[in-house]
């Protein structure tokens, strides 16, 4: 039994190291993929007639749909900014979605807007409507008071209202900047093949200076959480998504700032009321339905339109967070399940659907196991130094490596925090990065992992800090 | 426990390195690469800055350009620079030629040209953008020889590019190549109507004649949205023409030619073409013959139009609403006759319309007046017109002092409401 006991967790070892060598191996290869792509985009940005479009009666009119709830500190400045956006054909639709606090009555007051009637056309299914608010002066700008049914209700809401072909997506807590729009719509343009749904970049807002609902000052945050988090983005966009959509294999684009062709949202019946993330369900959705049905499409990620979105401070809010997205991932790949490891779903089923479920879904419940049990083995001379070393290099060493190259993307290409003290303390953090919070975001993930199997998938409110310092 | 050896421990030390030589690298790669940058676009700054002084004076004084020739060699941060700058006249109409002309002086166009034969990809978009953006006529031939290239991004900036230079020469050689880059798929149909309709009212005669002689719907399609995109008076004929087309994407074409007209001036046979489409099998058609009604304050039309009140498209009632409400005080008659319709989606289409448009004034005016009293005596249309006014015009007439009318309507529409 001893022996049963020992070989089992030698095992294990084996296993855990395997696994990280096959998820350093694939976050390499994706490195690779996002550095080549993004290096040959950045060249052709200078060049894209962002200027020729933005006048232009061919780009398509656009819908930018802001879901709130009880966002009554920052409502005003993400209206503010979305209705700046330099674009030629556009409406802001705000769905207030039974807010608790001012939310309403602050976008009222400072908009100026009346109560209308008008009528709601239903398609997707939504929690009734209490009234519609609108400035005939500002015509671009609705606002919908609804009773409360969550973010997927809110957006399925505006999804209804939207008389644009396009709506794009972004958090009430967001900033848009002036161009993200049109850089975001004139690869879609360019495509021959129809682009059902495309995502930018989310950058960490927390710590920059507005004004008037444009950034004015960039700067570091002074929490380390906050710059934890930027590093995170940093590595996910840039070197993550970036690297998917190099491989065309996009399966995750970020809620708080993505544009989506409306047909092809409401054909699958807009967005999932039970997901928890209800983004990364609809991309899926997506997948699974022009797979299915053999029609042409395609699902981008662009590196260089941003929207600027706040991040929790706070280890509580983060850590509700990170969970909810686990569980929001668990629950998309398990109601897609009959894409897993299909044939008939292409490279998206075969390949990169086992992948997330592998290395994304299961990879906090091995790291955190994988911790406890390789420290464990070593202490008890199960495994040799050696191994151990391994592990060490495998899990923390290369980890440093892989923050550095999120970084080090982030200089070659877009450089958005120009100071030498931002590179520094970035460099800072991500080296530490590695020592402490990664390795408790997979803490929470696995919680969160627990929590659905657990049969708990609700909603965990995450509240972020308030406006930011105005100039 | 697990027996390492030596040779395992050598390679995973050295792994351990390799990865801390990498990082270190990327480090001191960022870092260098930061330090070289800061240089270069300062002096870039400092180049920018001193040409546009120095150009500006030059073209106040209608002075000579050479004295800057063979001040700086091809591809160097001057040679950018003096570019950027001339690249910022060349917007203007009035400086075009004459930067044009510098430009060719000083090598630009030449260098380009060579340029289109890299290998590179971004090198190839950036010499087609450049010579677009100089309106070099003497290359044409080659862009337009990459306009079905495989790669997108090249065609697109080809397409781009000509439309740029806008000459016939330009026009005629994508026209050439139409159906093949439509075929081929290698620039996408917006890019190339963006392209098409760029060329302006000057390139709207060939569209037309080229779109006389095709009958593929797709490309006429193409032709068309670029004509009405343009909105010239020389696209009248075949937009009429084509009113009566059997795609009816063609016909909404035409519709978006005709309503991109301004002072159209249609007959009353071509006008009665119009009113046919509003029974049109296809609702987008239906949208688009109204919007040109209302575009054309055709208030003979106005029955007709209220009879799309009822249309089985929302899409097209809202359309017919906002015509409506658009004609003002002549669609009076014609939104009280529907508000009595049973049918709830009418009546609310148009209370939706009445609000967004600012109809409200001349609906008050009008209760004011005492009309819409011999309307609203039953009980359905009270509800609505009630909860309308509260919800509107309350507060303006407040503001207005015009308080003591509207509180007398209230009051007589709320004790009407109690038999």
């Amino acid at each position: 039994m001893k022996y049963f006991i020992v070989s089992f967790i030698i095992s294990f070892n084996y296993f855990v190291g395997f696994y990280y060598g096959m998820f350093n191996f694939f976050y390499s290869l994706l490195l690779i993929f996002s550095t080549n792509s993004i290096l040959k985009y950045i060249k052709l940005i200078k060049l894209a007639p962002l200027k020729d479009f933005s006048f232009s009666p061919e780009t398509p009119p656009v819908s930018i749909l802001i879901p709130a709830f009880n966002e009554e500190t920052v409502i005003v400045r993400t209206v503010k900014a979305a209705l700046l956006v330099n674009y030629p054909d556009f409406q802001v639709i705000v769905i207030n979605d039974g807010s608790e606090d001012r939310t309403l009555s602050v976008l009222i007051e400072t908009f100026n807007l009346k109560k209308i009637n008008l009528v709601y056309r239903d398609i997707i299914k939504t929690e009734p409507i209490r009234g519609y608010y609108y400035n005939a002066e500002i015509p671009e700008l609705l606002v919908i008071d609804k009773k409360k049914g969550g973010k997927a209700d809110a957006l399925n809401c505006g999804v209804n209202f939207s008389k644009s072909p396009y709506f794009c997506s972004i958090d009430a807590d967001s900033v848009l900047i002036k161009d993200s729009l049109i850089r975001l719509m004139v690869p879609i343009m360019k495509s021959s093949v129809p682009v059902v749904a495309c995502g930018g970049v989310v950058r960490v807002l927390n710590g920059l200076t507005l004004e008037n609902g444009e950034i004015k000052r960039i700067q570091l945050p002074k929490r380390s959480l906050v710059i934890f988090q930027i590093i995170e983005y940093l590595r996910g966009f840039l070197f993550g998504r970036a690297g998917w959509d190099a491989i065309n294999a996009i399966l995750l684009l970020s809620g708080a700032f993505s544009l989506f062709h409306k047909d092809s949202v409401l054909k699958v019946g807009g967005y999932d009321r039970h997901n928890v993330c209800e983004d990364m369900e609809l991309i899926l959705k997506l997948h699974h339905f022009y797979l299915k049905n053999k029609e042409a499409y395609k699902i981008r990620f662009i590196s260089d339109p941003i929207c600027w979105t706040e991040v929790p401070e706070n280890m509580k809010m983060l850590a509700r967070q990170r969970r909810r997205w686990q569980v929001g991932l668990l629950q998309s790949l398990i109601k897609h399940k009959i894409m897993f490891l299909n044939p008939k779903y292409g490279r998206i089923g075969f390949f990169f659907i086992p992948y997330y479920f592998f290395f994304e879904a299961l990879g906090p419940v091995i790291e955190v196991v994988g911790y406890f049990v390789v420290i464990a083995s070593f202490l008890m001379n199960i495994i040799s130094f050696n191994f151990f070393l391994l592990f060490l290099t495998l899990a923390i060493f290369y980890g440093i490596f892989l923050s550095i190259a999120g970084i080090f993307l982030e200089e070659l290409t877009y450089k958005r925090y120009p100071d030498w003290l931002h590179f520094l303390r970035l460099l800072f953090f991500g080296i530490f990065e590695n020592f402490g919070y990664r390795q408790l975001n997979s803490f929470w993930r696995l919680h969160g992992t627990l929590k659905y199997l657990f049969g708990n998938k609700n909603w965990e409110y995450v509240k972020k800090p308030g406006a930011p310092e105005y100039a | 426990m697990i027996k390492g050896q030596g040779l395992i421990l050598t390679a995973i030390i050295l792994g351990i390195i390799i990865i801390l030589i990498s990082t270190s690298l990327l480090i001191v790669f960022s870092s260098l690469r930061r330090i070289i940058n800061k240089i270069k676009y300062k002096r870039l700054d400092k180049y920018r800055e001193y040409f546009r002084k120095r150009i500006a004076k030059i073209i106040e004084l209608d002075r000579n350009f050479l004295i800057f020739k063979n001040s700086f060699s091809p591809n160097s941060l001057k040679w950018r620079a003096f570019e950027e700058v001339l690249l910022e006249y060349i917007e203007e109409a009035e400086y075009r030629e004459k930067i044009r002309e510098i430009l060719s002086v000083f090598g630009y166009p030449a260098y380009y040209e060579k340029l289109l034969s890299s290998k590179k990809v971004h090198q190839k978009v950036l010499a087609i953008d450049r010579l677009g953006r100089f309106s070099e006529t003497k290359t044409i031939e080659k862009i337009l020889n990459l306009l079905v290239d495989e790669n997108n991004e090249i065609s697109t900036a080809s397409i781009i590019a000509l439309s740029r230079i806008g000459s016939p020469e330009a026009l005629s050689g994508i026209l050439k190549r139409l159906a093949e880059i439509l075929e081929k798929n290698s620039v996408s149909t917006k890019v190339v109507v963006a392209a098409l309709s760029f060329f302006g009212e000057g390139g709207s005669r060939m569209l037309i004649n080229y779109a006389k002689n095709i009958s593929n719907p797709k490309i006429l399609s193409v032709i068309m949205k670029s004509l009405a995109n343009i909105g010239s008076e020389q696209a009248l004929d075949i937009a009429l023409k084509n009113l009566e087309h059997e795609e009816p994407e063609i016909r909404v074409k035409a519709l978006k030619i005709l309503a991109s007209i301004t002072d159209l001036d249609i007959n009353e046979k071509e006008t009665e073409k119009i009113i046919k489409l509003f029974s049109d099998p296809v609702w987008f058609v239906r949208l688009y013959a109204i919007k040109l009604i209302q575009k054309l304050k055709k208030l003979e039309f106005i029955n007709q139009l209220g009879l799309l009140l009822f249309d089985e498209k929302w899409q097209v009632r809202s359309a017919a609403a906002t015509a409506l409400a658009s004609f003002g005080d002549y669609s009076l008659d014609v939104f009280l006759n529907a508000l009595r319709h049973d049918d709830r989606y009418v009546r609310e289409t148009i209370f939706e319309e009445i609000e967004k448009s600012g109809y409200t004034k001349k609906l008050i005016d009008n209760i004011i007046k005492g009309e819409l009293l011999r309307y609203v005596f039953a009980k359905q249309e009270f509800r609505y017109i009630n909860k309308f006014i509260e919800n509107n015009l309350k507060e303006d007439y407040e503001k207005s002092q015009k308080s003591e009318a509207i509180i007398k309507i209230m009051n007589e529409i709320a004790f009407s409401t109690s038999f």
